[in-house]
């Protein structure tokens, strides 16, 4: 096994809205180790995008802030970092793309302009050089005649096109962690796949480890070693990829394993968890998820449950815990 | 993936863009009237010793007070001196008002509304209050206490005019910035670690370029306009010098019988200020995409 890349420890990131500290993440606690990818899963509002862009210490202060735990990259912890120190990791050690290409390129510069000036403000290239590796990049992310691409701005781009030339930029200072905030959801399902394969194909290529946060399932069984699910700011399963689709151990796992429409065997109705994410403040005490839990009894209602170890799985539910002996 | 020929719609010209607007612009017979009479101003500026047939400060008393005629095209003044040359080189003023004064109203406001708009919060709020300050004040008023305080003179014309009209630029560009920060391009360039001083200059200013050269263009009439008010009054451009505010005001003791005087630099005006108009307006309907066709 690789050395660890990142270790989150403890993450708890709280917005102020009117004086009333509200949590968005609350203890969240993953690794990931070199050239691996994780699957941050969770529907929307729970935490997904917080948690990524807290890494990045992105997070719009006022109202958000991380207030405590920690994020150990290669060893230093990230909270510690100043603001300039951070600006050299960003986009040179750790990179992002986002859900959205559409918007996110620079309506008034080609985009060959673009993926250099990353190159030269992070590795001191010339603009020839940057040049030539914009086209080298273009060309990973199998973009057609890249030398007359790069001349092109991102108005001339389809949205596929626009994903690509965002993943050449992102990767094109070789970053060891890749943060991929749901960069298919924008997408069309053929070019969505075209998108994961690049991704997976550049991360077998560079070596790069990948976080990828989406809604959908689909695309974390493609590609991800292990996945995190999140609810309401809380880690409730973590495991590796393949005990989350066979063996999921906490029912809003099993929830949004089921509530995927299913195109064979006989058609039955299709089994959508009841309710809405509460917002994070609503649920004090207990369970967060005792209002959606189809097995809720009376200790979730009082007591929330800690991750509880079982079998290879990381999970937050009282049911998984000895007829209800353990005390976290 | 051999999968990507779908795509091969490449042409050969980057973009045409400046060309589409060009095009849309010179469609406009407001804007080739316009810049016709810029242009003109500019010209008449560089080449004022050679167009003008006299020098602006020459005194011929015995051809005083003389009417419009082929040797003096807009007649003359009461001390004899060519009314078309002083026009002429008046329109030097007008043009170093224009492009000083307007310039450095312009990087002020700039600077406090990219940063007012870029920043949020508190700083927004204190260069807000101090925008709407300004912009409470007529613009001649607040110009001419500057003066009071400075002193009169030209280079204090130009601080007035700088001091008082940069707050409409502050305003557009706080508003600009406001819309344009939450872009998710910003945000890529954050995250690419890109620091805020380039992300303000480098990303987003040149997003909004297009309202504030408009605003530009229609703020150069207003200083020229307020520069001739100073004038007129006699806080402007000392004698001899011939600003067009100025030369009407020499020529009001002599209004009923040498009308001349202050006829011909108040047309001037009018029409520089036209000119600066119409081409503005064109312009805003050109950068404007949604009248695209």
């Amino acid at each position: 096994m690789a050395e660890e890349l990142l270790e989150v420890k403890d993450l708890r990131t709280v917005f102020y809205s009117d004086g009333e500290a509200i949590p968005a993440v609350d203890g969240v606690s993953f690794g990931l180790k070199k050239g691996e990818t994780l699957g941050i899963v969770g529907e929307s509002g729970s935490g997904k995008s917080v948690t990524s862009l807290s890494i990045m210490r992105l997070i719009p202060s006022p109202p958000g802030k991380v207030v405590g735990g920690s994020i150990l990259f290669k060893g230093q912890d990230l909270l510690e970092k100043t603001d300039s120190d951070m600006r050299k990791i960003r986009g040179n050690n750790i990179s992002m793309i986002f859900q959205e290409p559409m918007t996110s390129l620079n309506p008034v510069y080609t985009i060959g302009k673009q993926i250099s000036e990353t190159l030269m403000l992070h590795q001191n290239l010339s603009k020839k050089e940057a040049t030539d590796r914009a086209v080298e990049m273009l060309k990973l992310v199998k973009i057609p005649l890249p030398d007359k691409r790069i001349k092109q701005y991102p108005h001339q781009l389809s949205g596929g096109m626009r994903q690509r030339v965002m993943i050449a930029m992102a990767l094109s200072c070789r970053p060891e962690l890749l943060i991929a905030d749901e960069p298919t959801t924008a997408l069309d399902v053929t070019i969505q796949a075209q998108i994961l394969e690049i991704i997976k194909e550049l991360k077998e290529k560079t070596g790069t480890a990948v976080i990828l946060i989406t809604h959908d399932l689909g695309v974390v069984a493609e590609i991800a070693d292990n996945v995190l699910v999140m609810y309401c700011g809380r880690a409730v399963e973590y495991s590796s990829v393949r005990n989350i689709f066979f063996n999921p151990r906490h029912p809003y796992t099993s929830g949004l394993l089921n509530s995927i429409p299913r195109v064979e065997g006989p058609k039955k109705k299709l089994q959508a968890i009841k309710g809405v994410v509460p917002s994070p403040n609503q649920i004090t005490k207990g369970c967060r998820f005792k209002t959606r839990c189809d097995y809720v009894h009376k200790r979730c209602m009082d007591e929330e449950p800690p991750l509880l170890e079982v079998g290879q799985s990381l999970v937050r539910c009282w049911r998984y815990c000895g007829g209800g002996e353990c005390d976290g | 993936m051999a999968d990507n020929n779908y795509l091969i719609d490449i042409q050969d010209k980057p973009s045409s863009s400046f060309s589409d607007f060009r095009k849309r612009l010179l469609r406009s017979k407001g804007a080739v009237f316009g810049a016709s009479i810029i242009i003109l101003l500019i010209v008449c500026a560089i080449l004022a010793p050679l167009i003008a047939p006299y020098g602006y400060d020459e005194m011929n008393l015995p051809e005083g007070l003389q009417a419009p005629s082929q040797k003096h095209l807009f007649g003359t003044d009461e001390l004899g001196r060519d009314i078309f040359s002083r026009v002429v080189f008046g329109s030097r003023i007008s043009l170093q008002i224009a492009t000083i004064a307007v310039g450095v109203s312009l990087i002020i406001g700039l600077v406090l509304g990219a940063l007012a708009g870029y920043y949020g919060g508190i700083v927004d709020f204190g260069i807000c209050a101090l925008t709407d300050t300004a912009w409470a004040f007529p613009m001649t008023l607040l110009a001419i206490a500057f003066i009071a305080a400075l002193g009169p003179g030209l280079v204090n014309v130009m601080i007035a005019v700088a001091l008082v009209s940069w707050a409409g630029y502050a305003r557009l560009v706080r508003g600009q910035f406001l819309s344009l920060r939450e872009q998710e391009f910003v945000e890529a360039a954050r995250v690419l670690g890109m620091s805020d001083m380039r992300i303000i200059f480098r990303h987003i200013l040149p997003n909004s370029l297009a309202p504030i050269i408009v605003l530009t263009t229609l703020e150069v009439p207003k200083a020229i306009i307020v520069e001739s008010s100073l004038s007129f009054l006699g806080l402007g451009a000392q004698p001899p010098t011939p600003s067009w505010g100025s030369i009407i005001s020499s020529g009001r003791s002599f209004i009923d019988t040498a009308p001349w005087i202050s006829f011909f630099p108040g047309l001037m005006i009018m029409l520089v200020v036209l000119g600066f108009n119409l081409f503005g307006d064109a312009l805003r309907d050109a950068l404007d995409p949604r009248l695209k066709d």
